[in-house]
């Protein structure tokens, strides 16, 4: 493989390199006192190291996708905020994991997962893992990419992106999975507190088409909240008021859909639907509480 | 989905032995990306597309295909599913013939020629693969 681990995740979570040391620290030490139950996996493919097996697969996808961000004022405006090319990579090794969020339209940046399996049994799973949470953003650069003025955004300071380590508990029945995350941001980012993820899933196969239907509720504890969508003392401004807001959640609603066109080659397409809670709606930050998001895309596998 | 055998030619399974290989030494097959070509003392026997790529290995894969035959002589000519041992189609006093149907199968299937002796004259094999290969690993993907 020629890829580095040490790229891999530079790739996979684009954060700096004290940040990625510190989390391969941690995982170690974490994982090296687990006596992991979990099953062998296999992926495509397989590249021995130092007499070590790994498994693997690579894909790029490139997508065409549509939704706005819930800021004020921030939208897709040029033809590049709307396309988006991505490579995913997964590995596999001895119940560690970096597995590559495949329907995500910016999969550089966001979705991809560092893991470690604790416990795998036939219909349900328990992993600690590391991921991004909560999207960031930078007031300056979106008033800089966007060419235009911001005036609820002008001065605000960065709200990193929310990474977080977290405990998973997944169910699996027949085709369909349901899972609770437990995530914690205290050490981790600048982002104090947790949040509490919910997801569920099915898949519906018709013919070579792959259908997954699901939604999530991620219920985000007030220091959450606060850090992305509140406004500070020393930030208040004429357009911008003081807001310190409570605990949140967010809602959505998706439909996925994957179709082969070769053998290296499929076609995917989706949809979400998102709602913001009220606690969210009425930042001054906020203008936007029901999001759609579309995408449509194809996905090499190498 | 497929076809059972035709009225135009009653034959039974049971008198020709499916088994039975196809003569290599004249057989010529040319099994490209997009179909599978066969031909055999001037018989061309074609299947396209040559293979069926579903999403994930193991699944069942769905696709339309196109079984091809063109003898030089007019004779009695059947589509023969070789696994199943069952006929798919049959043709009487003809030297070409044509037969599209949805296939759906998780393992390659090979069809045969069979002539007015009963005898398997060429064959043809849909192959089954796909885009990405069984894991044991369950996935939990969200879209954004």
């Amino acid at each position: 493989m020629s890829l580095s681990i040490k790229k891999v995740f530079a790739a996979l979570f684009n954060v700096t390199h004290n940040s990625i040391a510190k989390r391969a620290l941690a995982f170690s030490l974490l994982c090296l006192s687990c006596n992991s139950s979990a099953v062998e996996s296999e992926l495509d493919k397989e590249t021995t190291v130092f007499n070590q097996t790994f498994s693997w697969q690579a894909m790029a996808q490139f997508s065409i996708h549509n939704g706005d961000s819930p800021l004020k004022d921030v939208e897709q405006e040029g033809a590049i905020d709307h396309l988006s090319l991505s490579i995913l990579i997964d590995l596999y090794y001895k119940g560690f994991f970096i597995q590559s969020n495949h329907r995500r339209s910016s999969g550089l940046k966001q979705g991809a997962e560092i893991g470690y399996q604790l416990h795998v049994d036939d219909n349900w799973e328990l992993d600690v893992l590391t991921k991004t949470y909560i999207k960031g953003y930078d007031p300056e650069l979106l008033i800089e990419n966007k060419e235009k003025d911001i005036p609820t955004l002008r001065g605000l300071s960065e709200r990193k992106i929310g990474d977080g380590i977290a405990l998973r508990y997944s169910y699996f029945n027949e085709d369909s999975v349901l899972s609770v995350d437990f995530a914690n941001f205290t050490h981790w980012t600048d982002t104090d507190g947790w949040l509490l993820d919910f997801y569920y899933n099915d898949l519906i196969i018709y013919k070579n088409w792959d259908i997954y239907v699901g939604g999530s509720i991620t219920y985000y504890s007030k220091q959450v909240t606060n850090y992305y969508y509140g406004v500070a003392e020393h930030e208040v401004t004429a357009d911008r008021s003081f807001y310190q807001p409570n605990n949140a959640f967010k809602a959505t609603a998706e439909i996925y859909a994957q179709y082969p066109l070769s053998l290296n080659w499929s076609f995917n397409v989706g949809l979400t639907q998102t709602y913001y809670s009220n606690v969210i709606g009425r930042s001054p930050l906020v203008d936007k509480q029901h999001i759609s998001q579309f995408m449509l895309g194809v996905i090499y596998v190498f | 989905m497929f076809v059972g055998p035709a009225s135009v030619l009653t034959v039974s399974a049971s008198t020709i032995d499916a088994k039975t290989p196809v003569d290599a030494s004249v057989n010529v097959k040319n099994n490209m990306a997009d179909h599978n070509i066969t031909t055999l003392n001037n018989v061309v026997f074609t299947s396209k597309p040559a293979m069926c790529v579903a999403l994930t290995q193991g699944r069942t894969c769905y696709a339309n295909i196109k079984i091809e035959w063109n003898a030089q002589t007019n004779s009695d000519f059947c589509i023969f599913h070789k696994a199943r041992e069952q006929y798919i189609k049959c043709w009487k006093n003809l030297s070409k013939g044509v037969h599209s149907f949805e296939f759906q199968s998780k393992e390659p299937v090979t069809y045969q020629l069979i002539n007015a002796q009963n005898k398997p004259i060429a064959e043809t094999t849909v192959d089954v693969s796909w885009v990405h290969k069984k894991s044991p690993r369950k996935r939990r993907w969200r879209l954004f």
